[in-house]
């Protein structure tokens, strides 16, 4: 079966982890757990008609604690760049480790996932900026690891981009 | 005697699984395999190759690339792979770490199961993440109650301007003699409070340069002596209260120059806590005396109380820090004397507290006298500094509408959408002799000024249905075609230049913030229709045409800022330090489509390019300001660009201005200001 390997990127405590969980084991869990290393999760899908076999690398997030290593992105296939909607600041920190991906692999298809869409009362993101990033030419795909909107597209999307690179 | 080291170390007491690298990918075994091995890769793991590794681990996969370029290489030391979770066949989860190093000539790879280490580590992430989410969580929280504490304050002002009209119109009315001194101190109140409601607005919209507090400081130096005497004069029924008096010091001249440097309404504050805090100790029969003299070419300034004086010790300096008296046991919050150390140094002076011979406590501050500017002449010495408030006091309690005054009846057109205000302001003006004719809204306004003729039109900015400022356009575009130019008075929250210089843009001729004084609104009134009157000192065309087309850029700068070559080499120093910064936060801003932040540099540099009358330049940094309130960057950067252009024009021109400032050098040829070139 065709593998592809995804890395998850993005500041810390913006759901990585639990965009992984709800997309392989559909569970949740309310209270923050913070990724201290890399945890691999596998999970096959069907994308454009074909099985694909994701190995979701879930990174821990970058922060003024942990510096991302570059070298677990190699090989990678596809980068899911996941953002915290609620916290704008968070969406130019995974923008800028995207940027430093591309750097050193080259262009390698992506998508932004801007998360946490069920805390509407405080989202930050606004539409212009996501207009402004469609514009750039990003896929974006709000989603919430909560209630599960979008997590399932944002896996899948990014699973078609792969493929179709 | 290697592998009997990492055997017996390494191995069974530690529990580390150990492999020699061999030719061709081999790796062989050294030692025993630990426990937590076989949990993960099963109870007869028999690892042969790396691939084998690797194909049951995709992060040691990727982990053994590294390791070969490692010992392929001439690098000393180890090459460590980061922790990483690995599930064990039971579903167990282990943190795992691996080490690519070699010894003796060997290569040689470590895989570890730090657990305890790793849990401790994973505590200290968590924690310090969990800390900074909660910073970030209440800077935000702060954030949005400094926006709710700007509206409810901004609300609080609105009530202001009725009370003030109430009370001045009292004050018009047959009083009885013991009434007016109660009417007084009420009206002294209210334009405290006005002035404190201004500072803060000033200190949160962060135009504290732009501010102008009302009472005409920056042009003449608040007077010490009057100060005091208002200060004495609101607190004498408190003391009277007590059984105590507070009086000014007799050997003070209240005749001579007392003006020092600052402002008049925090100088009355520091007056105040001061005054305040000697209350607190002043017993029945005591009194608290306020004194000023002359002292190494400062002014002092003392308070003297007959309490129980100072603790002793060296808890002086502790009174004025912050909350240094709560500390104490004694008095408030320990606020009000930190604030009057920190306004009485910023404007270079020194404040202190100690114990009386004769019994008591004496708190002081010393002040620099205020210079007057060379071209500034207005004040003279002895005579009251402009807009001082004593005696703006009494004319709002009676004296303003003095038939000496030299008044026309006058048209006026109020358009105001607050009924209250409307009613009082057109009851104040129609007593004056004015007609009034009143609009709820921008649209009513309009209609009016088709029906009749007005010699004024009074434009609140913010009305439903039609805003002031469109009412403003409607009307200059009728003008357009029907010819003559009737004078508007824009009625403004709260002002500021680049306030000011964007009334201006839609074609206002001078403004009055709110809440205001009747007076103060008689005068500009009296101004704008009076084209020979200078007084109007809010009339914008004048602040921003005449004086560049009469004297060239540099020398208009100059006679804006009252002739200081001091003030307006540091303006342009400011100019010159703040712009690059505030450009860039707005290309950053733009860059992450945040909006705010754009509207906030833009505004930020409203106020500098408003410094320099550079309409062009401040027409654009407006328009980026709007585009960033209205959330749409669609055309930012081009904006900013040409507001890029328009500044760099600016640039050129302040090399005249640096110079002229220095007073090394006057412009033989005035220069103009980018909009004047074109």
């Amino acid at each position: 079966m065709l593998q592809k390997k995804i890395c998850l990127l993005g500041a810390s405590a913006v759901g990585k982890t639990s965009l992984v969980r709800r997309f392989v084991e559909s569970i949740y869990s309310d209270g923050y757990q913070t990724t201290v290393g890399v945890k691999i999760e596998k999970k096959v899908l069907n994308a454009s008609g074909e099985d694909v076999m994701l190995l979701l690398w879930d990174l821990y997030g970058e922060d003024d604690f942990q510096k991302l290593r570059l070298s677990y992105l190699r090989g990678a296939a596809g980068f899911l760049v996941v953002c915290d909607g609620t916290r704008k600041d968070t969406l130019e920190k995974a923008l800028a480790v995207h940027r430093s991906a591309e750097q050193e692999f080259g262009k390698i298809p992506a998508m932004i996932a801007i998360n946490k869409s069920d805390l509407a009362s405080e989202w930050e993101i606004s539409q212009e900026t996501e207009n402004s990033l469609t514009q750039g030419g990003w896929s974006m795909m709000r989603t919430s690891a909560k209630t599960g909107d979008g997590v399932e597209e944002a896996f899948q999307g990014l699973a078609r981009l792969t493929l179709a690179k | 005697m290697t592998n009997v080291i990492l055997s017996e170390l390494l191995l069974e007491k530690e529990g580390y699984a150990v492999f020699e690298n061999c030719e061709k990918g081999v790796l062989r075994r050294i030692g025993t395999l630990p426990q937590w091995f076989h949990e993960i890769f099963g109870a007869g793991a028999n690892v042969e190759t790396s691939a084998w590794l690797a194909e049951r681990s995709p992060f040691l996969e990727n982990f053994l690339v590294d390791a070969d370029e490692f010992w392929n290489s001439n690098k000393e030391g180890t090459v460590n792979s980061g922790a990483w979770i690995e599930r064990g066949l039971q579903g167990r989860e282990f943190a795992l770490e691996a080490s690519a190093m070699r010894l003796a000539g060997k290569k040689i790879l470590v895989l570890a199961n730090p657990e305890h280490h790793y849990q401790e580590r994973a505590g200290t992430l968590q924690t310090a993440r969990d800390f900074t989410l909660q910073h970030e969580r209440l800077q935000k929280e702060i954030a949005k109650k400094e926006i709710l504490l700007h509206c409810i304050i901004h609300d609080l002002s609105q009530p202001l301007t009725a009370i003030r009209g109430c009370l001045s119109l009292m004050g018009m009315e047959k009083l009885p003699e013991s009434a007016r001194p109660v009417l007084e101190v009420a009206l002294n109140q209210t334009r405290h409070q006005e002035e404190m409601i201004r500072a803060i607005l000033d200190a949160f919209s962060g135009e504290l340069a732009a501010r102008k507090l009302g009472a005409g400081d920056a042009d003449s130096g608040p007077d010490l002596a009057r100060c005091a005497q208002e200060v004495a004069k609101d607190y004498a029924p408190a003391f009277a209260e007590r059984g105590s008096r507070i009086e000014m010091d007799a050997t003070v001249d209240l005749s001579g120059d007392w003006r020092v440097c600052g402002d008049a309404p925090r100088l009355r504050r520091i007056y105040s806590n001061l005054v305040e805090n000697a209350l607190r100790y002043s017993a029945a029969g005591s009194k608290v005396s306020l004194g000023i003299a002359e002292q190494d070419g400062c002014l002092l300034a003392t308070v003297d109380d007959q309490g129980p004086g100072l603790p002793k010790g060296d808890a002086a300096p502790q009174l004025f820090a912050l909350f240094g008296k709560s500390k104490q046991g004694g008095g408030k919050a320990g606020l009000g004397l930190y604030f009057c150390k920190m306004t009485v140094e910023r404007w270079g002076g020194k404040i202190g507290a100690e114990s009386r011979r004769e019994g008591g406590a004496r708190f002081w501050f010393r002040l620099p006298r205020w210079q007057q500017p060379k071209t500034a002449s207005r004040v003279r010495r002895g005579e009251p500094p402009e807009n001082a408030p004593g005696p703006d006091a009494k004319r709002d309690i009676g004296q303003a509408a003095s038939p000496t005054r030299d008044t026309r009846p006058l048209r006026i057109l109020l358009a105001e959408d607050l009924g209250v205000n409307r009613e009082l302001m057109a009851k104040m003006l129609e007593k004056h002799g004015h007609t009034v004719v009143c609009a709820k809204n921008g649209r009513e306004a309009v209609a009016a000024f088709g029906r009749e003729t007005f010699d004024v039109v009074l434009m609140d900015l913010q009305m439903p249905e039609m805003n002031g400022i469109e009412a403003t356009k409607i009307i200059r575009g009728k003008e357009r075609t029907s010819g003559g130019h009737t004078r508007i008075v824009a009625m403004t929250a709260h002002e500021s230049k680049g306030i000011r210089q964007h009334l201006l843009e839609v074609g206002m001729d001078a403004h009055i913030a709110k809440p205001f004084d009747m007076d103060r609104l008689i005068d500009i009134l009296e101004g704008v229709v009076e084209p020979g009157d200078q007084k109007s000192e809010t009339s914008l065309a004048a602040a921003a045409e005449t004086d560049e087309g009469k004297n060239g850029f540099a020398e208009a700068l100059l006679q804006r800022v009252g002739g200081d070559r001091k003030l307006l080499s540091g303006l342009t120093r400011l100019f010159r330090a703040e712009y690059p910064k505030k450009l860039k936060e707005a290309h950053q801003a733009i860059r992450k489509g945040d909006a705010r932040a754009l509207a906030g540099a833009a505004h930020a540099v409203n106020g500098l390019v408003g410094n320099f009358g550079a309409h062009e330049a401040l027409a654009k940094a407006k328009s980026l300001e709007a585009t960033g309130w209205n959330g749409d960057l669609t055309g930012a950067s081009d904006t900013l660009a040409a507001l890029e252009k328009d500044i760099a024009a600016l640039e050129k021109n302040l090399d005249a201005v640096s110079a002229m400032a220095r007073g090394t050098s006057a412009p033989k040829t005035p220069r103009r200001t980018p909009r004047e070139r074109k």
